[in-house]
């Protein structure tokens, strides 16, 4: 991808360290998408097909050589859109919503206004268990490591809900 | 960050993990929480396991698996219960951290891998009382 930078990641241990030493990379938790940092610029590049690179074409390359990540970014707002409208956002369900939210906000989607026909519970736990499923095999399939460690990301926050847990 | 750099930096987290999860299952045997020992027991099982698994991961891809330190230094107080908790749930968010970090810098069998420890970890940091998250790993 033309003019990225992989983000650093600086974890270091020596003798004695506290276990703080256990960490990964830091990354804003509003997202790469959003970021100003190498990585939204990178993930800018994927969902417009810019060519960031200064110096080299011009040319519209999305138009010529399809990136397969913009297709499954565009899926995974689909995916979280089609949830929100049909989940109800208060009960069980309330962190679930907030969650999505923000998930699609990372994903520089836009959350719809409005729920129709929410699901029953048993249809939340099905369609988000199906979701989870999709967000990890995308976190695989995905060509930009930044994307894949936001679509993980995604998929662990659906999982650890209460209401996919059976705890609400 | 290469592949090998993330793997060596996840099996040394690893190794961390392993000696807090023993220090604060030893420091909650003085306690009467049940509940807690037993997430911390089976977190540390996990941890180990995870280790094992890196190992020859780290071999595959070209590396001498890095060893653990001696010591790590634990932060202090550890002697309620509410403090080892906290410092479990800390540990466990920061292994999120690191896992998704895998992720970026990995591809195939390896992703996948660091996929799936990155789930089961976010699920698991109920147990130590961890809210849900709409972006487990990305914080920090």
């Amino acid at each position: 991808m033309p003019g990225w930078t992989a983000p650093r990641t600086v974890v270091r241990h020596r003798p004695g360290d506290r276990v703080a030493g256990v960490s990964g990379s830091g990354i804003s938790r509003r997202s790469v998408l959003r970021s100003g940092g190498a990585a939204g610029v990178a993930v800018a590049a994927l969902l417009t097909g810019c060519d960031l690179d200064p110096g080299s074409s011009s040319q519209p390359s999305a138009a010529s050589t399809p990136d397969p990540d913009q297709r499954i970014v565009a899926d995974a707002r689909a995916v979280l859109t089609a949830l929100l409208i049909r989940l109800p956002a208060h009960g069980a369900t309330e962190s679930l919503v907030a969650a999505h939210r923000a998930q699609l906000v990372a994903l520089d989607g836009t959350a719809p206004a409005r729920t129709h026909h929410p699901f029953s519970r048993s249809q939340v736990v099905a369609h988000e268990r199906r979701a989870a499923d999709r967000f990890e095999r995308w976190a695989v399939a995905c060509a930009n490591g930044d994307l894949a460690r936001l679509l993980a990301s995604i998929a662990a926050g659906i999982r650890m809900q209460p209401v996919l847990r059976g705890t609400s | 960050m290469t592949e090998l750099d993330a793997l060596q930096r996840t099996l040394a987290a690893e190794h961390a993990a392993i000696f807090e999860l023993g220090a604060l299952g030893g420091r909650a045997s003085t306690l009467t929480a049940t509940p807690l020992r037993t997430a911390l027991a089976a977190a540390y099982d996990v941890h180990v396991q995870r280790r094992d698994e890196l190992r020859p991961m780290v071999a595959a891809a070209g590396g001498d698996p890095v060893a653990a330190e001696p010591a790590y230094r634990l932060p202090t107080p550890l002697t309620t219960l509410a403090q080892i908790e906290a410092e479990a749930l800390r540990l466990e968010r920061a292994c999120a951290t690191t896992y998704a970090a895998l992720v970026a810098a990995t591809s195939g069998p390896s992703r996948r891998w660091a996929v799936d420890a990155l789930v089961a970890t976010a699920v698991g940091e109920a147990a130590f009382g961890g809210p849900p998250e709409a972006l487990p790993g990305l914080h920090g």
